[in-house]
C-alpha cells in the first residue's frame, strides 16, 4: 500500500533512496509592504521565477515544467510527502514573516483593474491536480502596480468544488500597496482585507474554475492575474537567528502530500521590505 | 507604455502581439531597462512567439534592424 504505516517505513523509504533533496532561494526585487502577503513564485533566484504570462484571461496550468521548488519526479502508484521543510533569512528586516507553502495549480493573467465590464475567462483545461477543487483557493496576484489611489472592489464568479456553476465570491477590496507580486486582497492593516485569498461563497469548501470577474464601480491603472493554489503546510519565521525547521510527521502530527506534477512556491507575510533579502531553504521530500 | 496599452496590443491581433515584442525587444536594444510589467508581457509574448527547436531544425536568418545594422539570429 502506498504510504506509510509508521516512522519506520518512512526512515527505510529514505535509506532505499526514495527521497529527494533540494536547495532553494528566494530574493525579493520589488519593495514589498508590511503586513501585505506576497507571491514568491515572481521573485528572483532559484527555482527561477514565473510571471503567470500567458494569453489574457485563458487559463493556464501550472505543473513542476514550468518550475517551483523540486521535489522530485513523478512517484505513482507510490504517494510522495514533504519530510522535511527549512527556511531562514538573511537579514532580520521582513520579520517574523508566516509563509504558506501552496501547490500553484491553475491562473488566469492579465485580469484588468481598467475597466468595470465583466471579464470572462477561457476555460480550456482543467486543474491538474486536486480536480474537485476541494481546498483549492483564488489568489489576486499583482502583475501591473496599480496606483494606489483608488481601492477598487471586485468580485469572482466561479464553479465551486461540489460542481456548481455561478458562485459567486464575496466582494474583495483591494491594497493600496502597489508592488508586483502582492496579493491583492490582503492588506492587513485594512479593515475590509480578508487575507490572502479571495472570500467564497458561504459553504463553498473549494473552486474548481473561474467563469469571470468583475470590478463594479471604481477602476485603477495595475492588472492581476487570478491564481488556483492548494495551500499545504504554513509556518513561520520569527527571526534571523534562527532557522525554522518542519518535520511535517513529527511536528504537524501528519504527512503533507505531494502529488506528481506539483509546482510548490510560497507566499508570504513580511512585516517590512524584503527587496534585496534572502529567503533560504531546504525540503525534502520521501516516497512510498 | 501603461499597463491598459500593453494589455490592450496583447488583446489584439497576431501582428499587433508581434509589433509589441519588436517595441519591447528594440527598447532593450536601446539600452532601456523593461519595467516589471513588461517583462511580464515578454515572458508571455516569448511563449508565443518563440520556440525552442532542436539542433536539426535550426535555421539561419538576417534580419536588418533600425539604424540598418544586420542582425544574425540562429
Amino acid at each position: 500500500m502506498a504510504g506509510f504505516a509508521n516512522l519506520g517505513e518512512c526512515v527505510d523509504a529514505i535509506d532505499s533512496g526514495r527521497s529527494t533533496y533540494y536547495s532553494f532561494r528566494k530574493t525579493p526585487a520589488v519593495v514589498t509592504t508590511a503586513s501585505v502577503w506576497f507571491d514568491m513564485s515572481m521573485s528572483p533566484g532559484n527555482p527561477a521565477p514565473q510571471y503567470y504570462a500567458a494569453a489574457p484571461l485563458l487559463a493556464t496550468q501550472l505543473t513542476q515544467a514550468d518550475g517551483g521548488l523540486n521535489h522530485g519526479g513523478n512517484v505513482s502508484p507510490l504517494s510522495k510527502f514533504v519530510h522535511r521543510f527549512l527556511a531562514l533569512s538573511a537579514s532580520a528586516t521582513g520579520l517574523p514573516m508566516p509563509i504558506m507553502l501552496c501547490d500553484y495549480l491553475m491562473y488566469y493573467p492579465f485580469c484588468d483593474t481598467g475597466t468595470n465590464d465583466e471579464q470572462p475567462m477561457t476555460n480550456s483545461v482543467t486543474l491538474p491536480r486536486y480536480a474537485s477543487g476541494e481546498g483549492v483557493q483564488i489568489m489576486a496576484v499583482s502583475v501591473a502596480p496599480n496606483s494606489g489611489l483608488a481601492q477598487p472592489t471586485f468580485t469572482v464568479n466561479y464553479t465551486n468544488s461540489a460542481g456548481d456553476a455561478g458562485r459567486i465570491s464575496r466582494t474583495m477590496t483591494m491594497n493600496t500597496a502597489t508592488a508586483n507580486g502582492s496579493i491583492l486582497t490582503s492588506d492587513t492593516t485594512g479593515v475590509t482585507s480578508v487575507g490572502p485569498f479571495v472570500g467564497l461563497a458561504d459553504g463553498d469548501k473549494g473552486v474548481r474554475s473561474i467563469q469571470s470577474v468583475t470590478l463594479p464601480s471604481v477602476t485603477e491603472v495595475g492588472l492581476f492575474a487570478l491564481v488556483l493554489v492548494r495551500p499545504i503546510m504554513t509556518f513561520a519565521l520569527l527571526e534571523q537567528t534562527a532557522p525554522t525547521e518542519v518535520e511535517p510527521i513529527r511536528t504537524l502530527g501528519g504527512p503533507v502530500r505531494v502529488y506528481d506534477g506539483a509546482y510548490l512556491n510560497m507566499i508570504a507575510l513580511p512585516a517590512g521590505s524584503l527587496s534585496g533579502v534572502g529567503i533560504f531553504g531546504e525540503l525534502t521530500t520521501v516516497w512510498n | 507604455m501603461t499597463a491598459q496599452e500593453l494589455l490592450k496590443k496583447m488583446k489584439g491581433t497576431q501582428a499587433d502581439r508581434q509589433a509589441l515584442m519588436q517595441a519591447l525587444i528594440q527598447k532593450t536594444m536601446d539600452g532601456e531597462a523593461l519595467s516589471e510589467t513588461e517583462v511580464v508581457f515578454m515572458e508571455a509574448l516569448k511563449k508565443e512567439f518563440i520556440q525552442v527547436r532542436p539542433v536539426s531544425q535550426v535555421v539561419e536568418m538576417t534580419a536588418t534592424v533600425a539604424g540598418g545594422a544586420t542582425m544574425r539570429a540562429r
